[in-house]
C-alpha cells in the first residue's frame, strides 16, 4: 500500500474535493445548461411541429384551391357556353331584324321605284303628247301651207263629193 | 532521474498531507469551479465559447445516457459529466510544460532528490481509487434508489457478484492510474532519451526538444480523452445495469 502510495486520508480528502466539485458543477451549470438543452429541444420540436402543421395547411389550401380552381373552369365554361347560345340568339335577332328591315326597305324602295317609274311614265306621255302635238302642229301647218297638198287634198273632196252624188 | 509509482507529499496541512498529485487535483477542480460559475453567471441562450463546450459535452453524455437507460438516463448525466471533465482536465494539465519538471531539491536518506511541484492529478492511486469508489458507490446508490433495496440485493444472490463489485474498484482505479502514470513515464523517458541522443548525435543538434517530443504528447493529449471517456462512459454503463436490470 505505501509503495503504491495509497494514504486513507488522501482518498477520503480526494473523494470530498470530487464531491465538492459535483456540487459546484451541479449549483451553478448543470441546472442552466439542462433547461437551455430542454429549450432548444422544444423549440427545435416546436419548428418540426410548426412545419408540419404548416405542410398540411398548405396541402389542404392546395387541395381547396384545386377544387375551386375545377369549379371555377366548370364555371367558365359554363358561363361561356350560356354567352355563346346568348350571343347565338342575339345574333339570330339581329339577322331576322336585318333580313325584316332589308325587306321593309326593300318594299319601300320598290315603291318608290314603282312610283318614280309611274311619274317616269306620266313625264314620257306628257312629254310625247307635246311632242306629238308639236310634230302635228308641224306637220299640219307643213301640210296646209303645201299648195300642192291643199290642191290634192282639194282634188280628192272634190272627187269624194262627186262619188257621193253619184251613189 | 526518479520515477515513483507514489506520489510525493509537498507539504502537510495539519494531519493531511498534500502531494503533488493532489496539488494538481485541485488546480483542476479549481479550474473547473471558477469556469461553471462563471459560465452559469453568464449563461447565454445562444452559447459561445467555455458555454459551447460544456453544453457540447453534456449533451453528448446526456444523448448518451437516453440511449442506454432512457429518458430516466438524464438523471445520471450531472456525475458522469462531472466525471469526465474532471479526468480529463486532470490528464490535460499534466501535459503542461512545467508538470514533472519544475520542483525542490530535497534531501532523502542523505541523498540528493528531485520532487516535482506538480504531477498528473490521475497518476495518483488515491486519486483514480476515489474516482472509482465514487463510480461503484454511486452505482449501488442508484440501483437501490431505482428498484428498492429489496430488488436490488437480489443482484448480489450470488456471492461472485460482491467480488465483480469490489473488483470494480480496482479495475476502473487501476486502469486510469496505468494509463496516465505510464503516460508520464513515457514523456518523462521520451525527454530524458532525447537529451542523450542531442547531446551525442549531431544531427539531432539544435533541434528544439518539444518538436520531437511533439507525438508523445499528441498521443498522450489523445489518451488522456480516451481514458476519461472510458471512465465515464463504463460507470454509465454500469448504472444502466442495475438502474434497467430488475432481478426476479
Amino acid at each position: 500500500m505505501e509503495t503504491l502510495g495509497i494514504n486513507p486520508i488522501l482518498l477520503i480528502a480526494q473523494i470530498i474535493s470530487f464531491l465538492i466539485l459535483l456540487f459546484v458543477m451541479k449549483r451553478f451549470l448543470y441546472g442552466y445548461i439542462q433547461k437551455a438543452l430542454e429549450e432548444r429541444k422544444n423549440s427545435i420540436k416546436k419548428t418540426f411541429t410548426d412545419r408540419e402543421e404548416l405542410e398540411k395547411r398548405l396541402t389542404n389550401l392546395e387541395k381547396e384551391q384545386d377544387i375551386k380552381r375545377k369549379e371555377m373552369a366548370a364555371l367558365n365554361k359554363k358561363l361561356e357556353a350560356e354567352a355563346r347560345k346568348a350571343a347565338d340568339e342575339v345574333k339570330k335577332e339581329i339577322v331576322n331584324k336585318a333580313a325584316l328591315e332589308g325587306e321593309r326597305e326593300l318594299i319601300k324602295a320598290r315603291e318608290r321605284i314603282n312610283q318614280e317609274v309611274d311619274n317616269a311614265k306620266k313625264d314620257l306621255a306628257g312629254q310625247a303628247k307635246t311632242l306629238a302635238k308639236t310634230i302635228v302642229e308641224r306637220v299640219i301647218q307643213e301640210q296646209i301651207s303645201n299648195p300642192d297638198w291643199q290642191k290634192a287634198q282639194l282634188n280628192k273632196s272634190v272627187k269624194d263629193l262627186e262619188n257621193n252624188e253619184t251613189e | 532521474m526518479k520515477i515513483s509509482v507514489a506520489a510525493e507529499k509537498i507539504f502537510n496541512i495539519g494531519p493531511i498531507p498534500i502531494t503533488n498529485s493532489m496539488l494538481t487535483s485541485f488546480i483542476a477542480i479549481l479550474i473547473l469551479a471558477v469556469a461553471a460559475i462563471i459560465t452559469g453567471k453568464n449563461f447565454k441562450r445562444l452559447p459561445t465559447g467555455v458555454q459551447n463546450v460544456l453544453e457540447m459535452v453534456y449533451e453528448m453524455f446526456e444523448n448518451l445516457a437516453v440511449e442506454i437507460i432512457g429518458e430516466k438516463g438524464k438523471t445520471y448525466v450531472p456525475l458522469i459529466v462531472t466525471f469526465f471533465l474532471y479526468i480529463i482536465s486532470s490528464n490535460w494539465i499534466s501535459l503542461i510544460p512545467g508538470v514533472g519538471s519544475i520542483g525542490l531539491n530535497t534531501i532523502e536518506n542523505g541523498q540528493k532528490v528531485f520532487v516535482p511541484l506538480f504531477r498528473g492529478g490521475n497518476a495518483d492511486l488515491n486519486t483514480t481509487l476515489a474516482l472509482a469508489l465514487i463510480s461503484v458507490v454511486a452505482t449501488q446508490f442508484y440501483g437501490i434508489s431505482a428498484s428498492g433495496i429489496k430488488n436490488h440485493l437480489k443482484h448480489f444472490i450470488n456471492p461472485l457478484e460482491i467480488v465483480s463489485e469490489v473488483s470494480k474498484i480496482f479495475s476502473f482505479g487501476f486502469r486510469l492510474f496505468g494509463n496516465i502514470f505510464a503516460g508520464e513515464v513515457l514523456l518523462l523517458v521520451g525527454a530524458t532519451i532525447l537529451v542523450i541522443m542531442t547531446r551525442q548525435s549531431s544531427a539531432l543538434m539544435g533541434i528544439p526538444g518539444g518538436i520531437l517530443q511533439a507525438p508523445f504528447y499528441l498521443f498522450e493529449v489523445f489518451v488522456g480523452f480516451i481514458q476519461a471517456f472510458i471512465f465515464a462512459v463504463l460507470s454509465l454503463v454500469f448504472i444502466s445495469i442495475y438502474v434497467q436490470h430488475k432481478v426476479d
